[in-house]
This record gives C-alpha cells, structure tokens and sequence, in this order.
C-alpha cells in the first residue's frame, strides 16, 4: 500500500486573490468539509472558530522521520464507499492505508483531540511557528479539509 | 546621515508597539493590532482600496485617489453617503454625520453595520484618502480610528518607501511600483517593476522547518532559481550573483537572503537588471 503524503504550511491556501479573500476563505472551506459530514449553513468566523476536530477512532500514529508522523488507517474506515465495493474485498480482510504528515501537520494531528477549538489550535501554531493569525488560520482551514476529505477526522460542530 | 539610514531611524521611531504590527502598501503605512491582516488590495498608487480585517467584527478600509486638487472634501463625503444610503436602501435606516476637525473631515454612518472614518488630503503624496474603521451598531470604533489615524504617515521618506504586509517589511526605493502579486499562507511575494529593471520580494514562514533538510543555501539556490550564482554569506544573511548567462543580454541577477529567527521567516530580495540604484541593499530590509 502506497504512502500518501498530507502536506502543511506553504501554499496551503490562499489569503487573497482568485478562491478567496482572508477569512471568507477560512469558512468557506470549514463549511465545505461541515457539509461533508453534517450538512449545513455557511459558518459565520464565530461559529468556525468554536469547531472541535477530533481524530477518528482506530486510526494508529506512530513517529515517522525528521518530526514527521505516520498514520495508519483502516482502508474501510477511509476509503469511498464506490471504491469499497469496486474492490471486492472480502469483509473479514483488512487492509491499512498509510499517511504520512509532516512536522507541522503532525504538530496539528496531536491537537486534534476533541478538546481544542479550530480558534485554539491556530493560536497554537501562531505562538509554536510563529504565524501570523490570518496564515494561520487559512492553512489550518485547507489542512482540516484535506484530513477530512481523506476522512481522518471529524469535527465537532459548536452548539447554537 | 544618508537616505538609507534616515528611513531606518524613521522606521524605527515610527516602529510598532507590542501587540501592533505596521501594515505598509503603495505609500501609505499605519499601525495596527496584530491580529488585523490585509484581506482585499486593489489598485495601484494613484487610486486603490485596502481592506484589514480583525478576529471580530471590525474591519479598517482605506481608499485613496491621486489628486493634484483635491476640491471640496465635504461633496465627496456627501457622495460617499449617498453610495453607502443606496446600499442599506430596505435593509436599515440609513444615518450619517460629519465634523471638521482641522484638515480632516470626521464622519460616521450607521445602518444595519456602522462606520468611522476620516477624510483628508495628503499634501505628502497628493492624495485624498478615507480612512474608516467599520463594525457591528454595538461596537465601538472610536478608540480604534483614532490609535490607526495617530499613526498613519503617508508619502515617501528620504525616497524610500514602506512596504510592509504578512510579516515582510520593506523600505523600497519610490520609483519601484508594484506589478504583480501572490499572497498564500506561508509566501508572500511582490514583484516590482521600474523602468528597465525589476524586484522580486519574497517571504517564506516556517523558515527553520524549510531549511532544517538541505540548509539555507541550497534553498535559497533552488528557491531563486539561481543555481550557478557566486554566494556570499554576510553578516547580514546571504548573497546571491549570477553573471549575465545564456540567452545573451540576459540581466544579471542579484539576491539577497535574510532569515529572521523571531518572526520565523525567510524575507528575499531579487533583483533582475543593470540599473546599480535598483540593486537590493541590506538597509531595504525594515
């Protein structure tokens, strides 16, 4: 099984120009990777700041080379479910996918326990690399997605 | 003192106070919070608009024309309600006012948002300028108008100019005009054009993560596309040449790489032309 690479950091999104404008750009993608869970409105900065993103279970780190980190995630809990039955893989086999993140994204995986807000971690990540607030929550915005997609995590979405 | 030197200690006594960073762009420069960044730049130097929005609510805007008479500033406040009137139209009853504070015009509107703002002719750059701060009815913007409006400065000092955005901080000379942009997380690049040469500013965050693989000079090789370049290291940072290569009358090019180990970020400066004022100097960097 190939080793699929997540980066972090540069060029990770846009802050002006064609795709969006600073914080626009945040919720709209916060939103699209809310849509892909629960369905939904846009967020408004308030409500995107408030989201909890939790790693999903059964998926395994461990440290990788130079800071990086590797995970290990059931095929059937991250593969679409048109590839699933494309495959035709016996339900009883199962089969990891790997993942590997590197420093700055495995920073963030640690932080994605369910405790810490999307507001929370981007403060994280501006003191730890010292980022300014609206890079920081761009590039945390266009990760999240990217581990959502890959289904790697959940969020949890703020109460009203 | 030289120019160079000037604008530095003009820099400095105009610098930043904790907790407040120094947005710079097409002549202009002002301070505020550091948790304000520029989400919408568009224009050139004669006409633009900047928009910096904060974590809340409040957003500064600045908008700026070039004028060599800047005529009544009263009847162009009043044309800018009659916009703002037109856009609150059937959402919110619409409410604005004015006082003369000296040279500057003060105003307020309010309607389902409110704003603050100032308006004045810089004799400095020659240009009428709105500076507003805007937020929820509830806010107060006040104090924010007024921090923003003690530090604005505008036009050029001893022919330099502030470029300063993102954690780049840039005193240019005042003929360089920006051509070209790209604003990403973690790089921030700004081409600049003159006649007969051109700069490219760039600045790269997670500077120790980007080097710690290959060190600084091989990225910097890579980075600049300057692969045969001669490197010096200075005490200032590193220093790139390349002589003029194939195709023939292709400008040299020069480059200068500064790591800032505080702000985490790698601020380069390159250089494409024969013109010796348009080389990048240390003093460039703020």
């Amino acid at each position: 099984m190939g080793l699929v690479r997540i980066g972090y950091g540069a060029a990770a999104g846009r802050l002006i120009g064609a795709g969006g404008k600073g914080w626009r750009r945040v919720t709209v993608l916060l939103s699209k990777f809310r849509r892909l869970f629960a369905g939904g409105d846009r967020l408004t900065p308030e409500q995107a700041r408030r989201m909890r993103p939790r790693r999903k279970h059964g998926i395994l780190s461990e440290p990788g080379e130079a800071g990086s980190t590797v995970l290990m995630a059931p095929l059937d809990a991250v593969e679409p479910m048109w590839s699933r039955l494309l495959s035709r893989r016996p339900e009883s086999e199962s089969v990891m996918k790997r993942f590997e993140l590197e420093p700055v994204g495995a920073f963030v995986w640690e932080l994605c326990d369910g405790k810490h807000t999307f507001g929370a971690i981007a403060q994280k990540l501006r003191e730890r690399f010292k980022m300014n607030r609206l890079e920081a929550e761009t590039a945390l915005a266009a990760f999240l997605q990217t581990l959502g997609r890959r289904g790697l995590i959940e969020l949890d979405l703020p109460r009203k | 003192m030289s120019g160079a030197e000037a604008a530095r200690s003009v820099a400095r006594a105009s610098g930043p106070r904790n907790g407040r960073e120094r947005f710079g762009w097409q002549g202009f420069q002002f301070e505020h919070p550091d948790d304000w960044a520029p989400v919408t730049l568009s224009g050139g130097r004669h006409a633009g608009y900047a928009r910096l929005a904060s974590s809340g609510p409040l957003a500064c805007h600045v908008r700026w024309e070039r004028t060599r008479n800047p005529g009544d500033l009263e009847s162009r406040l009043r044309g800018y309600f009659v916009c703002l009137e037109k856009q609150a139209k059937g959402r919110a009853l619409f409410e604005a006012s004015f006082e003369r504070e000296s040279d500057v015009l003060l105003y307020r509107w309010r309607a389902d948002a409110q704003g603050r703002g100032a308006l004045f002719f810089s004799g400095a750059c020659s240009r009428v300028i709105f500076l507003e701060i805007s937020g929820r009815p509830k806010d107060s913007l006040l104090g924010p108008l007024r921090e923003v409006l003690r530090s604005f400065r505008s036009g050029a000092s001893h022919g330099r100019v502030l470029w300063s955005l993102y954690g780049m901080r840039l005193w240019l000379p005042e003929a360089l005009q920006v051509k070209g942009s790209r604003f990403r997380s973690g790089h921030t690049q700004l081409d600049f054009r003159t006649r007969g040469a051109r700069v490219e500013a760039q600045r790269w965050a997670f500077a120790k993560q980007l080097v710690a693989k290959h060190g600084l000079e091989p990225w910097a090789r890579a980075v600049l596309d300057m692969d045969g370049a001669h490197t010096a290291l200075e005490p200032q940072g590193l220093r790139l040449r390349s002589a003029s290569a194939w195709p023939p009358f292709t400008p040299p090019k020069l480059a200068l790489v500064r790591v800032e180990p505080d702000r985490n970020q790698i601020v380069t400066l390159r250089s494409l032309g024969r013109d010796p004022g348009i080389e990048p100097q240390w003093d460039w960097f703020g």
